[in-house]
């Protein structure tokens, strides 16, 4: 066998490629991070060492070997309900990503290949949720929504949708354009056919990017909209609740109920940060390119 | 007399995908007053040769030899002295003039600018300076009110020819200056050089892929292939009585207008790609005549006559003197 | 011998693109004046040259023959039929017999393609073959184009080709269903010399293999000479000279020919010959000049030459030139 064929041969080249430049590792750290938090997310019945809503220990106990984050205003365990709380923020957020990329993207696509009337009204429609402040925006459909992890997820969607509405849109009014585009249409490909094989495979790594970068945001609208209590009902662990429970000890010096939620925001949003940074340079087979 | 000497000049640079080799070991000379055609296919290295000349290449780069413009080796002196050098006595003309121009800036700016750096002369007599530029190279006076964009591509060449001439440099370097322009404004253009270097007593050196144009305009020409300079010697001797085989080949399979000769032929193969370059000659692998020795050691610079260089193992006996030998 | 395409005053003007505003308050609206009722045709198995330089709208005329852009007037047949009439189904089925190679190969290619996709989708499209037969039509077509091994080509991505090899697999995708009419808009111009006669050469070994019919659009008029039976030299969206490659090469007539000859670089340095360049640049196709297009360049040109722009008029079975030098002739 040549040595360029053995697959550990191969993986030691893809990872000094990751390694040689600064935004191959930026993703790998993002990346990192994301992998721990969504195996607490995933497995957090087998990590999380108490059950998140039920009392174990005493009250506002700070970190100790028994509870190493401390326990909250109730007695539960701050690390046990950070690691589940992971569940809700993740969930919430891919949800709410998805539906607002299952709503953008197609007709992203649809409004900058068809152009005319119905590009203009349509982007008029978008710019103007784009208009409004993101937050505000969520508040006002979650208090008609009322709590719950789906409504919660469809007051983010409906603010994201157009970001992704928009980019593809860009993208696709100039790609359709290129000669490439021309030249399925001179083999006689169907317009379906010139948008899924042809545009489509080019606008989407700048939609993994926004994808990943919305995710972060997400998450922090969630926390925003539990923070202010119109996301998931309590007990359920929630990073956001948990934020706005603890600032109201925070005068006792309860500093452990505050921090530790605060800081997995923080972490998860600068590994979603990190990662789609980094991942724009990889996806995207242009950028770099100094040989034609 | 001797303008421009370069000695084993080779020039390196890094790249994402790895070292790429885009000039190795090149000798040539050129005179005051010469035209020296510099001809070769995209990549091999004669752009890369020009901008060491002018001493604008990227950081990363480096650059080995010996450029001597008269007498006094470039790649010595310190930056300064070298800024100063360029767009003086060295300037250049470059392919895109859209991308040259700034896009914001009158012509008459561009002018002064360039003027004001090397010389110290009042705005006035700088746009004097300018408007004898501009009628030169056969543009009214009044265009230098003009932004680039009011401008045609063919005009917007001579501007930037302007520019380039405007300080009286000894040596200009013009990088396929045709090469985005039409037939007829590319005829235009060609006459306007032709016509000023006499005028203004200057070396030129031609960068291109057309050897139409170079045998047009030049006086000795230069052909480069995978980085290496293959020949050297003058127009009739490169024309008429071309040495190397790839000089023959890239003749034989350029389209003449004879109507008689309608007999494509071409070279098998590929350019090779300056990242990975063939062992020994650089041609080896598309030459129709090629030997055991020219895949495993690269061929000496060789003057088989008076100014007359191959750089090709056929030409290795018949008392042909070997660069090493013959420098003085 | 039958006409394969057969253009009937085929005219195409673009509308220039202004701002709201300014469109409500003018009436008028400008125009791109890409080409002007021309009239053409390319007989089985001939080779069409349509010389011009940039902004002669030769590129615009080889789109119209394939209807990548619907013409403001005239007509194009293939086999006889006007495709301007077909409806969107036909004229997608007819596309697998008319076929065009472009000039920027890389720029052809969809960047997320494999080659062997790219090759291979238009028999996806048209459903021609099993998923087999396809494959294996896809590694005839790789060889035919000189891209040996052609497993391993298969699996590439365009940007790993040289511009010589890009330009083979676009060669390839257009003639993998097996077109009748093929055009090739610049498609030699943007490689290196020493390539370029290798892709001449294996267009025309194409053209006797599978009974091909070009339209050889070039700005290059040397290049012509090897592939071309006839020549159509075009200036502003007209065509103002006609005829065979060694008519127009050693005894042009119109004056516009005449220039463009002269201005190609003769790369013999005993031959140089004298020159005769009009002064100037290509007007801009929004304004045109009245009367003749070629007038304000013109060293021949007369007072009626502002006015009027003559009819072709035939000097010969296979010539024809539009000019009034050759009126009484």
């Amino acid at each position: 066998m040549k040595k360029e064929w053995s697959p550990s041969y191969r993986l030691g080249k893809a990872l000094r490629r990751v390694f040689k430049n600064k935004s191959g590792l930026m993703a790998f750290i993002g990346f990192a991070i994301l992998v721990t938090y969504i195996i607490f997310a995933v497995f957090s019945p087998y990590i999380a060492p108490y059950d998140p809503t039920v009392k174990s220990g005493p009250a506002y106990s700070p970190p100790t070997k028994d509870h190493w984050f401390g326990t909250t205003n109730l007695g539960y365990d701050v690390l046990s309900r950070i690691i589940y709380g992971a569940r809700i923020a993740l969930l919430i957020a891919f949800l709410a990503v998805a539906v607002a990329a299952a709503i953008g993207i197609p007709l992203g696509l649809l409004s900058g290949y068809i152009g005319g009337a119905f590009d203009r009204i349509l982007s008029m429609i978008m710019d103007a949720i784009y208009s409004f402040p993101g937050l505000i925006l969520a508040i006002a459909i979650a208090a008609v929504l009322g709590p719950g992890i789906i409504n919660v997820a469809l007051s983010i969607a409906v603010i994201y949708a157009p970001t992704y509405f928009r980019v593809i849109r860009n993208q696709v009014s100039s790609i359709k354009d290129d000669l490439f585009v021309e030249a399925a249409r001179a083999i006689g490909a169907r317009d379906r056919t010139i948008l899924l094989k042809y545009i489509l495979p080019n606008v989407l790594p700048s939609v993994i990017v926004v994808l990943s970068m919305n995710l972060a945001d997400a998450i922090m609208t969630e926390a925003g909209l539990s923070f202010l209590g119109l996301g998931i009902a309590p007990p359920t662990p929630d990073w956001g609740y948990d934020l706005s429970n603890g600032q109201r000890y925070l005068l006792l010096n309860y500093w452990w109920m505050i921090i530790f939620p605060g800081m997995s925001i923080i972490t998860v949003v600068l590994g979603f940060s990190l990662f789609s940074e980094g991942a724009n340079e990889f996806l995207n087979p242009n950028i770099g390119e100094t040989r034609r | 007399m001797e303008l421009l000497k370069l000695e084993n000049v080779s020039v390196k640079y890094k790249t994402r995908e790895g070292r790429v080799l885009a000039a190795e070991d090149v000798n040539i000379s050129m005179n005051e007053r010469e035209t020296l055609g510099i001809v070769g296919e995209s990549g091999c290295g004669k752009s890369t040769l020009g901008n060491a000349i002018l001493g604008i290449l990227p950081k990363e780069t480096s650059v080995e030899g010996k450029i001597l413009f008269n007498k006094t080796d470039l790649l010595s002196l310190p930056r300064k002295k070298f800024r100063m050098i360029r767009g003086k006595d060295i300037s250049m003309i470059f392919q895109d003039p859209m991308t040259s121009l700034n896009p914001v800036m009158k012509l008459k700016h561009h002018f002064i600018e360039t003027i004001i750096t090397h010389k110290k002369v009042s705005k006035e007599e700088a746009i004097n300076m300018a408007e004898k530029a501009l009628t030169d190279v056969g543009i009214n006076a009044d265009r230098l009110n003009d932004y680039p964009f009011q401008l045609s591509g063919g005009m917007r060449q001579r501007v930037m020819i302007a520019l380039a001439l405007v300080l009286n440099p000894k040596l200009v370097i013009a990088d396929e200056p045709t090469t985005s322009l039409d037939v007829i404004v590319q005829a235009q253009i060609l006459n306007i050089l032709k016509g000023l270097q006499n005028e203004y007593n200057m070396g030129m050196i031609l960068i291109t892929h057309d050897l139409g144009v170079v045998a047009e305009v030049a006086d000795n020409i230069g052909v480069m292939y995978g980085g290496h300079l293959v020949e050297y010697s003058t127009k009739m001797n490169i024309y008429k009585d071309p040495k190397h085989p790839y000089t023959k080949a890239l003749l034989e399979s350029i389209p003449n207008t004879d109507i008689n000769d309608r007999e494509l032929s071409f070279i098998e193969g590929y350019p090779p790609d300056l990242m990975s370059v063939p062992e020994g000659c650089r041609f080896s692998d598309r030459c129709p005549k090629v030997m055991d020795i020219c895949k495993s050691s690269t061929p000496p610079d060789m003057f088989i006559e008076e100014n007359r260089l191959v750089k090709c193992w056929l030409y290795n006996e018949g008392g042909a003197k070997s660069a090493s030998n013959n420098r003085s | 011998m039958q006409a394969i395409i057969e253009a009937k005053n085929l005219t195409k003007h673009f509308p220039v693109k202004e701002p709201l505003l300014k469109k409500l308050l003018t009436k008028e609206r400008k125009f791109v004046h890409a080409v002007n009722g021309i009239d053409f045709d390319i007989m089985e198995n001939q080779t069409l040259g349509l010389v011009g330089e940039s902004g002669s709208g030769k590129t615009t005329t080889g789109r119209l023959c394939l209807r990548l852009l619907e013409a403001t007037k005239g007509e194009v047949s293939y086999l006889g039929k006007n495709i301007f009439e077909l409806d969107k189904e036909s004229l997608r089925k007819l596309r697998k017999e008319i076929q065009i190679i472009f000039q920027d190969p890389l720029a052809a290619l969809n960047p997320y393609m494999k080659v062997g996709e790219a090759i291979r989708h238009p028999l996806d499209i048209h459903k021609i073959g099993t998923p087999k037969q396809r494959y294996e039509k896809v590694l005839e077509m790789l060889t035919k184009v000189n891209m040996e091994p052609a497993e391993d080509f298969y699996s590439r991505y365009p940007r790993e080709l040289s511009g010589g090899q890009q330009q083979r697999i676009v060669i390839a995708r257009a003639l993998i269903t097996e077109p009748k009419f093929v055009v090739a808009d610049e498609a030699v111009a943007m490689l290196d010399v020493s390539v370029r006669s290798q892709l001449l050469e294996l267009m025309m070994q194409l053209k006797k293999e599978m009974n091909l019919t070009y339209l050889f659009i070039t700005h290059d008029l040397a290049t012509t000479k090897y592939i071309c039976d006839k020549i159509a030299v075009m200036y502003l969206g007209s065509i103002v000279e006609t005829g065979s490659f060694e008519e127009i090469y050693t005894n042009p007539m119109h004056p516009y020919t005449k220039a463009l000859i002269s201005a190609v670089p003769e790369a013999d340095p005993e031959k140089q010959k004298e020159k005769i360049i009009p002064g100037g640049e290509v007007p801009n196709p929004i304004d045109l000049p009245s009367g003749c297009p070629f007038h304000p360049r013109c060293s021949e040109a007369r007072e009626i030459c502002k006015k009027e722009f003559p009819d072709s008029i035939r000097v010969s079975d296979t010539r024809s030139v539009r000019c009034h030098l050759f009126k009484n002739a």
